[in-house]
């Protein structure tokens, strides 16, 4: 005879056996329906969570952008604000809005060439100093030549350079982000 | 020693266990399952709403568009955001079956006075998260529904204006409005229903089961109890998915406008407070609004107060059931005739069939285009044509659209090829000029009697004035020798009223008709818009109005001439699509 205050108190060996097997499978039961639930739950919501992180959320038109006169650019590197005329930023259309910087000018054989701002160690905004010639990056003190090529500091390669072309007297620049921190120019 | 043991030491866990595992006064059972399933309901909301609020932004630009995004840009946004308003309704619901359930068997009786009023103010809560939660849309229903609910508010007793003002962040609905309501909604009432949650479990168990006196212990909590708690979870979430899909989601209306019109409608457990006032006079509708509540939460929670008696009186119990009865009949009641009247109400349904093609529009271009920086409102702005669709509706469609105009009908082919030889075969035609004065002038031009492949050739002469690249040489030679000749019908005679006698085809001169050189085209359309009294253009027979820079700005003219030629090659379906 079982204790009188067990709720399995029904007489005989073979009941309680058949008790414990009961509550073994009302357990497991319980396991399963609440990995289910959680299941059912998480599953939805941690597809939501996750949903744009292979999308590419933030875009603006990939045609080379108006920089700048081509009478303006000289031996002395120019920063030129490169806008795109629209960009889409998840669910919002914006015009008219800021990219980057670009330093523009023309190498000894006259050709116009731009250089990204975007320093390729951690992706500052780099800076010109006109005394030296030379670029610096304020973070971590990179200076690059004239030409772009790393001079000192922590970047594994130089400034990137950026596709020109020359239309109506304009020059056009295409931006392109690239990866930072190795020494490959991989777009980002 | 185990990793269980040193856990053990450290949390007492196994005596938990083996408390749930005691005997339960009454037994397992399936009203038990309610508690739990509204604990699983709310997390429910918790997680639901925690993955919502990466994609949200509560600011009047934003708020739409980043509901709009979640809901047709992201995979399972539209879902999610469907169980997070349906589960709140699912909220209510078993709230009130749990309310009934305990008042019924009288477990809010002493001991379990505070257990009682913990859960009454859950239920305040919940209704607070609906309240808060509704406006962060900032659709025309999220909108409108939240500026009544706040108006009783303002119209009610005491301090209202100012505790409007408080809660909606100054004078008027706007940026502070949102950041106000999300604060509520995901920071304070959170925090506030997990403090009362965590009040209400300890105290229950304080107390344990309650059952009626003299109850047998059986079955226990763990496994017993617990199995049918995650089976009526699990009934729950089924139901729960059914009907979000069933439902389409959560829904969202066009970007809210103040300066609209919409049948905004409160939540079906809201229903009664609107429904009721139908059947008052207006001096009383406010009484309605905002009294039935209080009665019916100060009965909630005057309840334990009343019943003290040690043994509970058949009186207090039929009197309970009694008040129970009531509540069913008038609240439930109230909300099955709310939704029958708006379901007989045909002017309603217009107005919702409107909403419904106005919200699709604003979400089709808020896909396609994004939304602007200035706000949800401005992604009609993005529309094809809209500027140019603007001015049409403010200056041009009352002379060139519907039977009251009085200039020609221009539209869908506007000076396509067949427009044009309609004009020259019989410009008095109603579509043509049929209701200007001009035509019944004396000397109007007459219908062209000349042979259909001449007619053919001129109208693909006048065409190819307008800069239409698909003009054919061939015929446009023809067209123009037609014209030249001085006999039109081919008989051999000279024809009075022929195309020279009063057109020019070359040149700027004015005629006593109108110059046909480059008619049509972007440039004389633009110039024909800004003076149609002009010599080349109507002169003296001019009945259009002059449209200066005062009424069309140049960057208007621009856009509304763009229109105008594109209208060449519309069809009407393009047309009408426009408004789609």
């Amino acid at each position: 005879m079982a204790d009188r205050d067990d709720p399995d108190d029904d007489e005989g060996g073979r009941d309680q056996r058949g008790e414990a097997s009961r509550r073994r499978f009302l357990k497991v039961a319980t396991g399963c329906l609440g990995g289910g639930l959680g299941a059912a739950l998480l599953i939805p919501a941690g597809r939501l969570a996750l949903g744009v992180a292979g999308r590419k959320t933030v875009t603006s038109t990939a045609e080379p952008i108006d920089a700048i006169a081509v009478e303006q650019v000289g031996a002395t590197p120019l920063a030129v604000t490169l806008r795109a005329a629209s960009v889409r930023d998840a669910w919002a259309a914006t015009r008219d809005v800021p990219l980057g910087v670009v330093y523009v000018r023309k190498d000894p054989a006259g050709a116009i060439r731009a250089l990204s701002g975007v320093c390729p160690h951690l992706g500052c905004t780099i800076g010109f100093d006109a005394a030296a010639g030379t670029y610096v990056c304020p973070c971590h003190d990179g200076v690059f030549a004239l030409e772009g090529a790393r001079v000192t500091g922590p970047a594994k390669r130089g400034l990137d350079e950026l596709p020109v072309t020359i239309e109506g007297g304009r020059v056009k620049i295409q931006w392109i982000r690239y990866r930072f921190g190795g020494s490959d120019k991989v777009p980002a | 020693m185990s990793v269980g043991d040193w856990l053990d030491e450290r949390t007492g866990y196994r005596a938990a266990l083996r408390a749930a595992e005691a005997p339960m006064p009454g037994g397992p059972s399936v009203l038990r399952t309610l508690g739990p399933v509204l604990g699983f309901l709310f997390v429910l909301e918790l997680v639901t709403g925690l993955v919502m609020a990466m994609y949200y932004s509560p600011s009047t630009n934003d708020a739409w568009a980043s509901v709009a995004y979640l809901e047709d840009q992201v995979a399972m946004g539209a879902f999610v955001r469907g169980l997070h308003r349906w589960g709140m309704s699912a909220i209510v619901l078993v709230i009130g079956m749990h309310l009934v359930v305990t008042a019924v068997s009288g477990a809010y009786r002493r001991p379990r006075e505070v257990v009682w009023w913990l859960g009454v103010l859950l239920f305040v809560m919940a209704l607070a998260f609906s309240v808060t939660g509704f406006v962060l849309r900032w659709d025309q229903y999220g909108y409108w529904a939240t500026k009544v609910e706040l108006a009783y508010i303002i119209e009610g007793p005491g301090p209202g204006r100012q505790m409007v003002a408080a809660l909606q962040g100054g004078n008027d609905f706007g940026n502070l409005t949102l950041t106000r309501f999300y604060a509520l909604h995901v920071a304070l009432l959170p925090v506030l229903t997990g403090l009362l949650v965590w009040g209400h479990r300890r105290l229950s168990r304080r107390h344990g089961p309650h059952a009626p006196a003299g109850a047998k212990a059986r079955g226990r909590g763990w496994p017993d109890q617990t199995v049918r708690n995650l089976a009526a979870m699990l009934v729950t979430l089924v139901a729960l998915f059914a009907w979000t899909a069933h439902r389409g989601g959560a829904g969202l209306e066009a970007p809210a406008d103040s300066t609209s019109t919409f049948d905004a409608r409160p939540q079906w457990y809201f229903r009664p407070m609107f429904e009721l006032q139908k059947y008052v006079p207006a001096s009383l509708k406010l009484a309605i609004a905002l009294g039935l509540p209080v009665v019916v939460m100060g009965w909630l929670f005057g309840l334990p107060l009343v019943d003290r008696k040690p043994v509970r009186s058949r009186f207090m119990r039929g009197s309970v059931l009694a008040v129970l009865a009531v509540f069913a009949v008038v609240l439930g009641g109230s909300i099955v005739a709310s939704y029958r009247a708006d379901a007989r109400d045909a002017g309603l349904h217009e107005r919702r069939a409107e909403a419904a093609k106005q919200a699709g529009r604003a979400r089709r271009l808020a896909l396609a285009n994004g939304v602007p920086a200035g706000g949800g409102l401005q992604v009609y702005t993005t529309a094809p044509f809209y500027r140019a669709r603007t001015v049409w509706a403010r200056e041009c469609a009352s002379c060139h659209e519907g039977d009251d105009r009085k200039g020609p009908l221009i539209g869908a082919g506007f000076n396509d090829r067949a427009w044009i030889r309609g004009v020259i075969a019989d410009p008095a035609h109603d579509d043509y000029f049929g209701k200007t004065k001009m035509v019944k002038a004396e000397d109007a031009m007459p219908k062209t009697t000349a042979p259909a492949a001449d007619i053919d050739a001129l109208a693909e002469m006048v065409y190819a004035e307008t800069g239409a690249k698909d003009a054919d040489p061939a015929k446009v030679a023809r067209g123009q020798a037609v014209f030249d000749s001085d006999d039109d019908d081919g008989d051999g005679e000279d024809d009075e009223g022929t195309c020279t006698a009063c057109h020019e085809r070359t040149g700027v001169e004015g005629s006593s008709g109108p110059n046909l050189a480059g008619r049509g085209s972007p440039a004389y359309l633009a110039a024909l818009i800004r003076n149609p009294a002009e010599e080349r253009f109507f002169g003296v027979r001019d009945e259009m109005k002059a449209f200066g820079k005062d009424k069309v700005s140049d960057d208007d003219l621009a856009a509304l001439v763009e229109y105008l030629t594109w209208l060449r090659t519309a069809t009407p379906a393009d047309v009408a699509a426009l408004d789609d």
